[in-house]
């Protein structure tokens, strides 16, 4: 690794990375200040609930303890989708960057011409995005303990250190997909929109086969039925291995892919 | 002869089926300044991107310090200052935090160098770089392929978007460089400045090189033409002489075309005459370059 292309890289970003985690971290304490109102009206919401299909709750994780517990509650309002949107955006449009960006713009030419290889070129970047996406996580989750706090709200720190590990492997997952098409393609827009359309359809499919049991073995292809139920991970405080262990791999081998496709790619 | 720093063969590039180059074979020595000369999409660029390893060949090999420009690219690439055909720099970054950031991949050798380089070619580095013009940004590259002075310096389009002035600056800093022994290999559309600055010369047409000559042994390949005022009249058939050329002529006047290599026939056959003015002219380098060009 390079620690002068780290150190610019950091620097790029660290505007992104500030706006960022002011917006997550803003949002995490929102909902928490809003959680007391919502938990006593929990009855209210169970005779609501009570009318809802059931495959529509199973569909969306909603349980009664969605409203009750913070942790299931930030789990529906939050980490199962806006968060993991918003960090998703963040790391795809740091990979696009990364290699079809600098493509693109030129850049990676002046780069490439310095002393130093291509995989060490890929490497520093990328770990340069793993020191800004656990800032931005950092900052969620300090937006949620402080107002808990203030607000006398229990919450497992060691559940939500669980689940940030979890969250992180399914990042690494598109980040790793990202990566790979960044290497792939030579223009930015190409670079993002097929793994933005992965990550579509994977909600897709993960959605479709929740509600309709003739498409639950479909799941097994969506990238989302690996990441689960963030309420779980947290309340459970453990690690769901074989999913982890299933978007771990597909992060590393997306990552191993880009690694060949960029060492060999002509840069113009 | 000196040791080569550049020695290129067979390579060839296709892009998928479009031709970049093809069988291209030359070397260049050490501290030589070698002129990389021809028409647009003729192979410069392809040439230079493939010397830098930024595009794999096709076949054919490259060599830098005898080193595999493929295999040991980033040994090669220590050793080697580069100037883009269109410089491409990061554009939120000021001109100094830019050159401090090339700085910072090399052990710098600390030295006044880049500060003289700066000065002497007009550069202001507080500016960030999307604010600078194309000259200015001619520079800022200019600087950071040249500033740590090293072995080999290729430069595509070296002077292009320079004024005048700062060319002129430029070519001295170029030969002063030489003097020191640095190898040059730059591609240019100059011809001025080829012929200011180049010892030797590759012009290469539709990814072929079609010739490489030192720039004296151009000049001295080419035709001169020759006006000769008689006294006395002449006979003419004293001057058909095999690939001399009569242009014109008239009783006491002939314009000849001669290849230099015949001068010394036609030298013969004036002695017979007793000549009024002789005018042996040389043509233009330039003429010389275009012969080659179509
Ligand atoms: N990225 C590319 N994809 C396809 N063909 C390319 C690409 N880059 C160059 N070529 C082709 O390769 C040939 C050589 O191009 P190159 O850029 O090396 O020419 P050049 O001599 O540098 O020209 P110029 O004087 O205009 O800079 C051209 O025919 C060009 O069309
Ligand atoms: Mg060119």
């Amino acid at each position: 690794m390079n620690f002068n292309l780290i150190k610019k890289v950091l620097k790029d970003y660290r505007i992104s990375v500030l706006l960022f985690s002011l917006g997550t971290s803003a949002y995490s304490a929102m909902m928490v200040s809003i959680f007391p109102s919502i938990q006593s009206s929990a009855s209210d919401l169970a005779g609501y609930m009570d009318k809802m299909p059931a495959a529509f709750k199973e569909a969306f994780d909603i349980s009664l303890g969605s409203f009750t517990t913070i942790e299931g509650y930030l789990s529906i309002e939050y980490f199962s989708l806006v968060w993991v949107l918003i960090l998703i955006s963040f790391t795809l449009a740091f990979t696009s960057q990364s290699l079809a960006g600098e493509v693109d713009k030129g850049t990676m030419e002046t780069l490439l011409t310095q002393p130093i290889n291509r995989l060490n070129v890929l490497f520093s970047k990328s770990f340069t995005w793993l020191v800004n996406i656990l800032i931005i996580m950092a900052a969620t989750f300090i937006g949620v303990f402080i107002p808990a706090a203030i607000a006398g709200i229990e919450v497992s720190y060691f559940g939500f250190l669980i689940f940030s590990l979890a969250a992180l492997i399914f990042f690494w997952a598109f980040f790793g997909l990202g990566m790979f098409f960044s290497a792939l393609f030579y223009d930015r827009s190409k670079a993002i929109f097929a793994p933005l359309g992965i990550l579509f359809i994977a909600y897709l499919v993960d959605l479709v086969g929740k509600l309709y049991p003739d498409f639950e073995k479909f799941r097994v292809l969506s990238l989302f039925k690996y990441y689960g139920n963030p309420a779980e991970v947290m309340q459970d405080k453990v690690l769901p291995g074989m999913d982890l262990g299933v978007l771990f791999g597909v992060g590393l081998v997306f990552f191993i892919f880009s690694a060949i496709v960029f060492k060999r790619k002509d840069i113009y | 002869m000196k040791d080569s720093v550049v020695e290129i063969e067979k390579l060839t590039k296709f892009y998928g089926k479009n031709l970049g180059v093809r069988d291209l074979s030359f070397s260049v020595s050490e501290g030589e300044v070698f002129g990389f000369l021809g028409p647009n999409g003729a192979g410069k660029t392809t040439t230079i991107r493939l010397l830098l390893s930024l595009l794999y060949p096709t076949s054919g090999t490259a060599k830098i310090f005898g080193l595999d420009s493929v295999k040991d690219s980033l040994k090669i690439r220590k050793e080697v200052g580069y100037l883009a055909g269109d410089p491409n720099i990061y554009p939120t970054l000021t001109g100094k935090a830019f050159l401090d950031f090339i700085d910072s991949f090399r052990l710098s050798k600390k030295s006044d160098y880049r500060q003289q380089l700066i000065d002497r070619l007009g550069l202001d580095i507080k500016r960030k770089v999307k604010h600078y013009s194309r000259g200015n940004l001619q520079k800022l590259g200019l600087v950071s392929a040249l500033m740590h002075r090293p072995k080999l310096v290729i430069l595509d389009e070296p002077s292009s978007g320079l004024d005048p002035l700062v060319q002129v600056e430029f070519y001295k800093i170029l030969n002063e460089l030489k003097k020191e022994g640095m190898t040059i290999f730059m591609s240019s559309h100059n011809l001025t400045e080829v012929e200011k600055t180049c010892d030797r010369v590759g012009i290469i047409r539709q990814g072929k090189m079609v010739t490489v000559e030192s720039i004296e042994r151009l000049r001295h390949l080419s035709l001169r033409v020759a006006e000769i005022f008689f006294d006395n009249g002449y006979q003419k058939e004293d001057f058909e002489i095999d690939s001399v050329k009569i242009l014109e002529s008239g009783e006491n006047y002939l314009k000849l075309q001669v290849p230099s290599r015949v001068i010394n026939e036609v030298l013969a056959s004036l002695t017979k005459y007793k000549v009024h003015d002789l005018n042996l002219t040389t043509p233009d380098l330039e003429e010389v370059f275009l012969q080659y060009y179509n």
